[in-house]
C-alpha cells in the first residue's frame, strides 16, 4: 500500500504538469557548439543545451526508495544527484527515475544567496519549468528509466536538491536528510 | 566584538554612542586571566557594622555596554563583593551600547529594570515609549520580561515599599498623556494600566495607593485613573517615595532667597511638613528595607528624628543605596577599555565614610530576557514573516562595505564641511560601491543662504548620535564593516508580548555618523542611488548630508522668527534651538496656531530631573544615563567636553574657543528660559503647560540668557583643518592582512570573498580557489534567516574581509517548557575547487579580531561518501591573540566536492563570544603534512 494517500487528485495533476512541463519534447543530450555560460550567466539555463552537463563533479546523491505497502519491502525507484560543472561554474540537479514512479515525486532544486538569505527554487528562466527530461520516452507504461535535469544556478550560491512525496507546504527543507521519514529527502546543502 | 590588548600600549574598546565618557586616558590594566575581580570593600570589620558576615544587606545596580544592560549585586555578607546578576538586551545584537535604570523592590527580593539601546535616547518616540522592562529575582537571577514598552525617564522604574512597582509610558509627542502601569513584581505581571490625561512624573506606589506629580502638584491616582491633589509643594518636584507606613517624602527644586534649593517635604496625616533643604543639586531620595526612606547627599540642613527617614552624608549623589544603608554606590559604569568586560564602581561605607573604587569583572551571561513563543517540544516554531527590508542600503552586502573612519578624519570632514569646502574627490567605484566619481559637498552642497555652523557644534551632534562611528558598532577604525543603521530590522515586541519580532516595516533607517534618516527608505525619492549609497558608506558624504539638515533647522527658525541672544550663528550657544529642532522637529508658523519648538526637549520639562547638573560638566558618567537631559543640553555638553574615541593613540576633537568670561564653559540657558505666556509655562507656576489635547506648550519668540551679548560670553568654533587640507590618514586599530597566502602550485585559497574586486582594503588579488558560502538561521533559507542575520557582521580579515557572529547553544529551552533548535545558526562552508582526488594540507586564516571562541570545531568532509567528517577543534582566541594568524586544520585525502564547515552552534555558548569565518587554504601535500592545531610559522 502506498503511503501518499492524502494526495488530492487535483493537486496531483498540477504537480505532474509542473514536473513534466519540460518533457513534451524528448531531447537527448546533444552538446551544443557554442561557448558555455559561466557563473550567474548560467542562471535559469539548461545544463545540456549550454554544454555544462559533461565533466561534472558529483557532489551528493540520494536514493529514492519506496515502501510499497506498510511493512513491505523498500524498493529503489530512482536517485537524485547534485552536480557541479567546473567549466561553467554552475550547479544543477539530476533526477533519475523509473518512469512509472516519476509522477509520484516532486523534486525541487533549491538555492540560497551566497551569504545567506531566503531560498528560492531554481527554474528555467524562459518558462521551461523546473526540470527537463533529457533521456527517456515519457511513456510510463514502457517501464523505462527517465532522466531529468534542473535548470542551472551560479555555483557561488548554496544549493541542494530535495524530493518530496507531496506538496506538503510545511515541509522543512533544511532538516538533515532523514531517509526513514518518507515525507521526502534532500541532498546536503553544498 | 570584544576588546584587545595592543602590544605596546593601551587597551582599546569599541566605544559606542553616548556610552561612557572618560575624563582622561589611563594606562592599560588588564586583569589577570582567570582572576575575576569583585571589588570587595577593604577592611570590612572597620567599614561595616559588626555582624556584617551575617547581614542580609545588599545593593543592586546596573551598567550598560555593547552586550546589554547588566545588573550587578553586592551583598554585605561578602563584604559587598560584586557579582553579575543578569544581562538584559532583549535579544538585540546590533544596537550599540545599552542604558537603563534599576530599582529594588521594598522586599529586596526583586530588581526591576527599564533599559534600551542608548541610541534610543536620540529618538523622542523611543524616549517616550521605547524602554524594555524586566523583573529579576535577586536570589537566582531568574528573569521575566514585562510585555510592552516604557518611558526612558529617570523615574522609571519606581519601586514601592512592598513588591508593587510603577512604570510610565508617555503618550503623545508633547507627552500630553501618561500610561501609569502597575506591576506585581512577585509574579512579574501587569496589574493595571491607567491612562491619565496629563503628564505624570515621579510615580510612587504606597500602601494606600499610587501617587505622582501632575502639573507641579502631588496627586493620588485612584483605581480608575482619576486624580486628587494631596499637596502643592511649589517649585519643580523631582523625587517622590512613599514609606511602608504611608507617609510621602518629596523633593522639589524651589526658588529661595539665595537662589534655587532642593527642599524636602513630608506628607503624613494630611499635613505637609518641611524637612529641610540643601543646594539644588545635592539631595536625592532612596528607599530602604522595612518601608523606610533615605535622604542622601548634603544632609546637614535636614532635620533628624523621623524613624522612617534615614539620612546619609555623601559628597556626590549616589546611584544606589543598600537596603539597610550600609553602603552607597556613588557610581557604577561599564569599562569599555578593558580586555575583560568589567564595571568600575565607586562606593562609600556609611559607617566610616570611606570611599573606594574597584573594577568588577562581568560574567558573560546569556541574555536573560529573550522572549519566546510557547511551543511544543521538538517543534521548531515559525516566526512571523518580517517582510522585506525597508532601509534602502542593506546590511551584509559586499557592495556596501563601510571603512570605519578615525576621529581625526571626522574632525577634518566637519571642519571643511562647515566652510563649504568638503570637496575631496572620491573616484569612481570608491569603496567598491560601483558609484560614479563624486565629491561630498558636490552631492550635498550647503544652501546659498547657509549660516556658518560652528564646527564643534556639529562634532558634538555626531558624538551624541553615533560616537563618531560611520559604520557598525562592531568595527574599530580601519575595519570594513556594515553600515551603521539604526533599527534596520525594526525589532519590536509583538502585541502578545511574547517574542521580539523582526518587522522591517517598523525600521527607522537612520544611516551613518550623522544618522541621516529622511530619504533612506526603499522607494523614497529624496535622494538618488549615488547619494544614498554615499550617505551609508562614506563618512564625508554623510557629514555633508547631515550638515544640510542642521542648516535647514536654523533657516526654519529664522523664517519663523524664533531666535535667541544676538542670533549670530558663529556662536555655539545660539544653536540651542536649532539643535532642539534637529532632534524633535520645528513646527512652522501657520496662522495663529502654535508654532516653534515642542515640549519634549524643553529644559523645563519635568521628565528631566530639576536637580540635574549640566551634561558632562561634573561627571563623565553622565553619558551612561543620557535620558536625564534634553537633547540640546546633551549637545552643548559634548561641545564643552569633547568625546574620546577609544583608539590608540587616543584622539578627540578640539574644544571650542570659550568666551573669556566663562571659565572654559558654555553659557547655558536656564531651565525656564523657554517658558512664558506663549507656552503657558513659568518658573513660579510649574506645570506641564500642554493641556491634554493641543499644542499650546510649543515655544516661539525671542529670549536671551547672556548679559551683554558680548563675545566674552560666547563660545566659537576652533578649526584644526584649514580649507584645502588633504584627508588625514586613517589611524588604524589593527593592521590589514593583505599578504597573499603562499603555497606550491595547485594551492587553492578559498576566501570568504569570491573576488578580490570586492575587497576594499587590499591591492593585489587572490585567485579564486573555490566557493565560500554562509547559511544563516535554523532552518536556513527560511523565515528564521532574517532573525539570525541580525547577528551576522562584516569585519576586516584576510584580503580585507571576514564575517563574524556569536556562538550560541544549539538548543533553546523555553521557560514555558519545550526545546527547540536555536535559530541563531550560521554555517560557513568552504568548498575548494578540487577536480581530482589528492591529499591536502588545510590551513585556516583567523582575523585579528572577531575570532575569540575557544571551541571552534571545523568539520572536514572529504566527500568520500563514507562515515562522519573529520573534526579539528581550534581555540580561535588562543591562535590570534589579537593578531592575524593562520592555523593548521590537518592533512586529509580529499575528493572533488570535499569541503570544510564551521558552525556557531556550540554547547553551552551564551551568544556573547565571537566566532569568525575567513579564508582557508588547501595545499597539495603528497607526503607529510601538518596536524590539526599545528601553528603556522
Amino acid at each position: 500500500m502506498r503511503r501518499a494517500r492524502s494526495w488530492p487528485g487535483l493537486a496531483l495533476a498540477c504537480l505532474l504538469l509542473t514536473l513534466l512541463s519540460g518533457s513534451a519534447t524528448v531531447v537527448l543530450d546533444q552538446a551544443p557548439a557554442r561557448a558555455a555560460c559561466s557563473g550567474a550567466g548560467c542562471d535559469g539555463k539548461w545544463p545540456d543545451t549550454e554544454g555544462c552537463a559533461s565533466g561534472t563533479v558529483l557532489l551528493d546523491s540520494r536514493l529514492i526508495e519506496w515502501e510499497e505497502w506498510i511493512g513491505g519491502p523498500w524498493e529503489v525507484h530512482g536517485s537524485m544527484m547534485l552536480r557541479y560543472s567546473p567549466s561553467c561554474r554552475a550547479a544543477f540537479a539530476e533526477f533519475n527515475m523509473l518512469a512509472a514512479r516519476a509522477e509520484w515525486f516532486f523534486p525541487v532544486f533549491w538555492s540560497q544567496p551566497q551569504y545567506g538569505g531566503r531560498m528560492t527554487p531554481v527554474q528555467h528562466a524562459a518558462g521551461g519549468g523546473w526540470f527537463r527530461m533529457v533521456s527517456g520516452d515519457g511513456v510510463p507504461e514502457n517501464g523505462n528509466r527517465e532522466v531529468f535535469y534542473s535548470a542551472m544556478v551560479n555555483w557561488d550560491r548554496s544549493v541542494r536538491v530535495c524530493i518530496r512525496e507531496n506538496d506538503y507546504l510545511d515541509y522543512e527543507p533544511d532538516r538533515p536528510p532523514q531517509a526513514s521519514t518518507f515525507r521526502g529527502d534532500c541532498t546536503r546543502w553544498m | 566584538m570584544a576588546t584587545r590588548t595592543l602590544g605596546i600600549a593601551a587597551l582599546l574598546l569599541l566605544l559606542v554612542p553616548t556610552a561612557v565618557a572618560h575624563a582622561a586616558p589611563e594606562p592599560a590594566r588588564a586583569p589577570a586571566p582567570g582572576a575575576p575581580q569583585r571589588a570587595a570593600l577593604a577592611k570590612p570589620d572597620v567599614n561595616l557594622p559588626s555582624g556584617w558576615r551575617e547581614s542580609s544587606d545588599l545593593l543592586v545596580t546596573g551598567a550598560g555596554d555593547q552586550d546589554g544592560f547588566h545588573l550587578h549585586v553586592a551583598r554585605e555578607k561578602d563584604a559587598f563583593a560584586w557579582s553579575t546578576l543578569a544581562t538584559l538586551n532583549g535579544g538585540m545584537r546590533e544596537a550599540g551600547t545599552w542604558t537603563g535604570s534599576v530599582c529594588l523592590t521594598g522586599s529586596g527580593r526583586y530588581a526591576v529594570a527599564v533599559y534600551a539601546p542608548a541610541a534610543a535616547t536620540n529618538k523622542p518616540a523611543l524616549m517616550n515609549a521605547g524602554g524594555l522592562a524586566a523583573v529579576v529575582d535577586v536570589r537566582t537571577g531568574a528573569t521575566r520580561r514585562l510585555p510592552g514598552r516604557y518611558s526612558l525617564a529617570y523615574f522609571n522604574p519606581a519601586c514601592g515599599p512592598g513588591d508593587r512597582v510603577l512604570l510610565t509610558r508617555a503618550i503623545g509627542v508633547d507627552q500630553q498623556k501618561t500610561d501609569l502601569i502597575g506591576v506585581a513584581a512577585g509574579t512579574a505581571t501587569i496589574t493595571e494600566t491607567r491612562r491619565i490625561d496629563a503628564q505624570l512624573t515621579t510615580p510612587a506606589a504606597g500602601p494606600d495607593g499610587d501617587f505622582g506629580i501632575v502639573r507641579g502638584a502631588l496627586v493620588k491616582v485612584d483605581k480608575g485613573g482619576a486624580l486628587s491633589t494631596v499637596g502643592r509643594p511649589g517649585g519643580r518636584p523631582y523625587a517622590v517615595r512613599v514609606t511602608g507606613g504611608g507617609a510621602i517624602d518629596l523633593l522639589t527644586v524651589q526658588q529661595q532667597a539665595g537662589g534655587e534649593r532642593a527642599v524636602a517635604y513630608r506628607y503624613a496625616d494630611g499635613k505637609q511638613r518641611r524637612v529641610g533643604d540643601a543646594a539644588r543639586t545635592d539631595l536625592e531620595l532612596f528607599g530602604l528595607s522595612d518601608g523606610r526612606n533615605a535622604l542622601v547627599g548634603d544632609v546637614s540642613g535636614i532635620s533628624k528624628g523621623l524613624d522612617d527617614l534615614a539620612t546619609f552624608y555623601a559628597g556626590r549623589n549616589p546611584v544606589a543605596v543598600s537596603r539597610q544603608g550600609h553602603l552607597l554606590a556613588l557610581s557604577a559604569a561599564a569599562q569599555q577599555r578593558q580586555a575583560t568586560p568589567s564595571m568600575r564602581v565607586t562606593v562609600q561605607a556609611t559607617r566610616t565614610g570611606a570611599v573606594s573604587s574597584g573594577d568588577v569583572t562581568r560574567t558573560g551571561l546569556a541574555a536573560a530576557d529573550v522572549l519566546s513563543n510557547e511551543i511544543e517540544p521538538e517543534e521548531q516554531p515559525l516566526p512571523a514573516d518580517p517582510g522585506l527590508p525597508e532601509c534602502a542600503i542593506p546590511r551584509n552586502s559586499l557592495r556596501h562595505q563601510v571603512l570605519q573612519p578615525s576621529a581625526n578624519q571626522i574632525e577634518w570632514a566637519v571642519d571643511l564641511a562647515v566652510q563649504g569646502r568638503l570637496t575631496v574627490q572620491r573616484p569612481a567605484n570608491y569603496l567598491k560601491t560601483g558609484l560614479p566619481a563624486y565629491t561630498p559637498q558636490g552631492l550635498f552642497p550647503l544652501p546659498a543662504n547657509s549660516p556658518r555652523v560652528p564646527a564643534q557644534l556639529f562634532l558634538a551632534i555626531l558624538a551624541q548620535e553615533t560616537n563618531l562611528y560611520q559604520g557598525s558598532w562592531h568595527g574599530v577604525p580601519g575595519d570594513v564593516v556594515n553600515p551603521l543603521v539604526s533599527d534596520y530590522y525594526g525589532i519590536r515586541a509583538d502585541p502578545d508580548g511574547e517574542i521580539e519580532k523582526v518587522a522591517f516595516a517598523s525600521a527607522d533607517c537612520g544611516y551613518g555618523v550623522s544618522q541621516v534618516t529622511d530619504g533612506m527608505r526603499v522607494g523614497s525619492t529624496k535622494f538618488n542611488n549615488t547619494q544614498r549609497v554615499a550617505i551609508a558608506t562614506d563618512y564625508a558624504a554623510n557629514i555633508a548630508a547631515g550638515l544640510q539638515i542642521l542648516v535647514e533647522k536654523w533657516n526654519q527658525l529664522q523664517t519663523a522668527g524664533v531666535t535667541v541672544n544676538n542670533n549670530d550663528p558663529r556662536y555655539i550657544e545660539n544653536w540651542f534651538l536649532a539643535v532642539w529642532g534637529y532632534n524633535s522637529g520645528i513646527y512652522p508658523r501657520n496662522g495663529s496656531n502654535p508654532y516653534g519648538v515642542g515640549w519634549f526637549n524643553n529644559p523645563a520639562n519635568p521628565t528631566y530631573p530639576a536637580n540635574r547638573q549640566p551634561f558632562l560638566r561634573v561627571s563623565k558618567d553622565d553619558a551612561a544615563v543620557p535620558s536625564r537631559w534634553p537633547y540640546p543640553e546633551k549637545i552643548m555638553g559634548w561641545a564643552e567636553v569633547p568625546q574620546w574615541q577609544w583608539i590608540d593613540p587616543l584622539v578627540k576633537y578640539s574644544k571650542p574657543l570659550f568666551g573669556s568670561d566663562t571659565g572654559d564653559k558654555l553659557t547655558l540657558p536656564g531651565r525656564y528660559q523657554f517658558c512664558g505666556p506663549v507656552n503657558n509655562c513659568s518658573a513660579t507656576q510649574p506645570a506641564n503647560p500642554c493641556p491634554a489635547v493641543n499644542s499650546t506648550c510649543w515655544w516661539h519668540g525671542y529670549t536671551s540668557w547672556l548679559e551683554s551679548n558680548s563675545q566674552k560670553e560666547f563660545a566659537t568654533e576652533n578649526l584644526v583643518y584649514p580649507v584645502g587640507s588633504a584627508e588625514p590618514p586613517l589611524i588604524r586599530t589593527y593592521p590589514t592582512a593583505c599578504t597573499p597566502f603562499s603555497g606550491p602550485p595547485g594551492t587553492l585559497v578559498v576566501d570568504d570573498l569570491t573576488s578580490s574586486a570586492e575587497n576594499v582594503l587590499c591591492s593585489g588579488s587572490q585567485a579564486w580557489g573555490g566557493k565560500f558560502t554562509l547559511r544563516i538561521g535554523y532552518p536556513s533559507g527560511y523565515l528564521w534567516t532574517d532573525y539570525a542575520a541580525v547577528d551576522l557582521h562584516q569585519i576586516s580579515g584576510y584580503f580585507g574581509h571576514a564575517w563574524f557572529t556569536h556562538a550560541y547553544d544549539p538548543e533553546v529551552t523555553y521557560p514555558q517548557g519545550g526545546v527547540a533548535k536555536n535559530y541563531h545558526q550560521v554555517v560557513g562552508t568552504w568548498t575548494p575547487n578540487i577536480t581530482t582526488a589528492g591529499t591536502y594540507e588545510i590551513v585556516a586564516h583567523l582575523p585579528s579580531h572577531g575570532a575569540n571562541i575557544p571551541e571552534a570545531t571545523y568539520l572536514i568532509d572529504p566527500n568520500s561518501g563514507l562515515g562522519e567528517p573529520w573534526k579539528c577543534k581550534i581555540n580561535q582566541q588562543a591562535v590570534t591573540e589579537w593578531e592575524d594568524h593562520w592555523v593548521h586544520l590537518g592533512t586529509y585525502p580529499l575528493r572533488p566536492g570535499a569541503r570544510v564547515q564551521l558552525d556557531n552552534m556550540i554547547q553551552n555558548a551564551t551568544g556573547t563570544v565571537d566566532i569568525a569565518y575567513d579564508a582557508i587554504a588547501f595545499v597539495p601535500k603528497p607526503s607529510g603534512g601538518h596536524n590539526c592545531r599545528d601553528t603556522v610559522s
